[in-house]
């Protein structure tokens, strides 16, 4: 009884630390109502203190939506016509009318990003590299919001203080990274991919989405 | 034997992980892409528009020898980089593409090649003057 019992809770301690608890359902009526085919991403607006966190985020957000089905518009050169439009900066970009957005760009929902985290932190021992943003989409005609989630990923080195999920998604991102100095970018990559997959609360495939055989 | 026990729930463990997110292999040949719109940004120098269009010529031809069509966003972002170049029959050509290919780019494909288009006469105006 008392083995049944320690069993379930190391599952459990496992569970929690993937951060992969049961969860309330999502509510998707919204997002299935508007079934979005084109999402428009805004350059984010950036709350960290690394100052090119909006760019190298946006490099690493069309894949993974992308490959859930959706159209994403070149975000380049979504950012370089506001440019040319008098919106020099993303917190001009992200205050854009959704109405002017639908009339230039002609997408069918908006997806609006704020970085709260991004770099390196030092710890006594160790240091953390962390990368976490909100993301939400809204439906360009009507303003509702049809989906939202934290995309949140963390590379540890030097010790094990990040525990066993820590340990295993360092030696992913470490594989992919290679010898790049600055691993935010790919960290973006998997924090978006992650959130946009979560079999929990993770965003309903497309129209152009192909499942896997 | 307890030994063992541990290490099947730490397998449960790691495919509990793996569990909380379905991947599948990419669906579209991404190349260079990502990589070009982070070198815009971070090193700005590095990826001027006749580079940008010798890579994204070079990623779609291997997009189609590799059987996986082209990403969204790609054929427009070459058409955007012909245009800064000048080129105004391989841009309105590699805008066409990105619209034939995705509908639901329209909209704005048909404003960029409309402002592109004035852009060109308004500069021949300048020119001839």
């Amino acid at each position: 009884m008392l083995l049944v019992r320690s069993k379930w809770l190391i599952v459990g301690v496992f569970s929690f630390l993937v951060g992969c608890v049961a969860q309330t359902p999502y509510d998707y009526s919204a997002l299935m109502a508007s079934a979005p085919r084109s999402i428009l991403v805004l350059p984010p607006l950036n709350n960290s203190i690394e100052v090119e966190a909006d760019y190298k985020f946006l490099s690493r957000i069309s894949k993974p939506l992308a490959e859930k089905g959706y159209y994403v518009f070149p975000v380049s050169v979504i950012d370089q016509f506001l440019k040319e439009n008098g919106l020099p900066t993303p917190a001009e970009m992200n205050s854009v009318p959704l109405d002017k957005l639908e009339q230039y760009v002609g997408a069918d929902a908006v997806l609006y990003v704020v970085i709260e985290d991004w770099g390196q932190k030092y710890h006594v021992v160790s240091s953390v590299t962390v990368v976490r943003a909100n993301l939400r989409l809204l439906d360009i005609k009507t303003g509702e919001l049809l989906w939202q989630t934290q995309a949140y990923a963390e590379l540890s080195s030097g010790d094990s203080g990040g525990g066993l999920a820590g340990v295993l998604v360092s030696a992913l991102v470490q594989q992919i990274a290679g010898s790049i100095v600055d691993r935010t970018p790919e960290l973006a990559a998997t924090a978006n991919t992650r959130a946009i997959n979560h079999k929990d609360n993770g965003l309903l495939p497309g129209p152009y989405y192909v499942a896997p055989q | 034997m307890k030994f063992a026990k541990i290490h099947g729930l730490l397998l449960i463990g790691v495919l509990l992980m793996s569990g909380c997110v379905t991947t599948k292999p990419d669906q579209y040949y991404w190349g260079r892409y990502q990589q070009l719109l982070l070198n815009m940004y971070v090193e700005p120098g590095s990826a001027d528009s006749s580079l940008q269009i010798l890579q994204l010529n070079e990623d779609i031809e291997m997009a189609e020898s590799s059987g996986k069509p082209v990403p969204p966003g790609v054929y427009a972002h070459l058409g955007f980089m012909y245009a800064i170049e000048g080129s105004v029959t391989a841009s309105n050509d590699a805008f066409s593409e990105e619209k034939i290919r995705f509908p639901e780019s329209a909209v704005f494909i048909d404003g960029m090649m409309d402002r592109v288009k004035k852009t060109m006469e308004k500069r021949d105006v300048t020119s001839a003057q």
